[in-house]
């Protein structure tokens, strides 16, 4: 195929950003858990695909990683609707955080906790345990870094209590 | 309480670390590879969605319904008749719709009905 220089271009930086951001890839698809049918691998496929094709959007307006989290988490969050959220043992096995591995029940119950949440509180929390800033976290969800901070608090105390119920 | 609350805090911090922790295992190769799959994928023609698929068929059946429709009236009315003996004619400078359904030939009927007129 007779690709023209623009294109190689575009894919020479596109894979460069793939190479830089892989693990945080990696680290989202792996905190979703799909189905049966989906191993970590189908889920970075699939986060690639929309990243390739949503690529000239990125005009670093926002920083890469910021970009490279909000693409990978939406389509996560879409993949998981479309194929539907139950998860079979088999698929849990797979995509589970080290958390099971470790025999460590209570980090596990706290992510289930997580997963209760609305799909915005979710989105503010698991780009803060992912170590996103505040401003960051604005800049992906369209809220005030202040009001990220209210809504972050909040959303712990809510899941503390949860916690500590359930303990 | 505290106990809980330091309890939280401790897991709330594992889970982050968890979540950071994980190594994409692909290599610099593989990665490559996988990059140029979804470029290449991209590039090709997308199979229709069966919703799409759906849509296409219908136009489809229209359109062949259309040409059945076409073949059939547009010879007739290129003819000027049909099997039965439908003419057009002009009689005395006037236009005048001519079917003749008796067996005879139509242009032999028009004769006669012009012979009938004089």
């Amino acid at each position: 195929m007779i690709v023209n220089g623009d294109s190689e271009q575009k894919e020479r930086e596109f894979r460069e950003l793939v190479r830089r951001q892989r693990d945080l890839i990696w680290q989202i698809c792996r905190t979703f858990r799909l189905s049966a049918a989906w191993e970590v691998e189908d889920a970075f496929h699939e986060v690639l695909s929309v990243m390739w094709r949503d690529y000239g959007t990125f005009g670093g307006r926002s920083s890469e990683r910021t970009w490279v989290y909000r693409v990978a988490f939406n389509t996560l969050i879409s993949l998981k609707r479309r194929i539907g959220n139950q998860p079979t043992e088999e698929a849990t096995a797979h995509s589970e955080l080290a958390t099971d591995a470790d025999g460590d029940e209570r980090r596990h119950y706290l992510r289930q906790l997580i997963d209760t949440l609305d799909e915005r509180d979710r989105t503010i929390v698991m780009a803060h345990l992912h170590g996103f800033s505040n401003i960051e976290i604005a800049r992906m969800t369209g809220l005030t870094a202040a009001h990220v901070s209210v809504r972050l608090t909040r959303i712990k105390q809510k899941l503390r209590k949860l916690y500590e119920k359930g303990i | 309480m505290k106990k809980g609350f330091d309890e939280f805090e401790q897991q709330w911090r594992a889970l982050s670390d968890d979540l950071q922790s994980g190594r994409c295992p692909m290599t610099d190769a593989e990665l490559d590879r996988e990059v140029r799959r979804v470029v290449w994928s991209e590039e090709q023609p997308k199979p229709l969605f069966s919703g799409q698929r759906r849509k296409r068929n219908t136009w489809l059946m229209w359109i062949a319904a259309a040409a059945c429709v076409a073949a059939v009236v547009v010879p007739m009315a290129l003819r000027g008749g049909d099997a039965d003996g439908i003419r057009t004619v002009r009689i005395d400078g006037e236009q005048v719709l001519f079917a003749c359904n008796t067996g005879c030939s139509p242009d032999g009927a028009i004769e006669t009905f012009k012979t009938y007129l004089r």
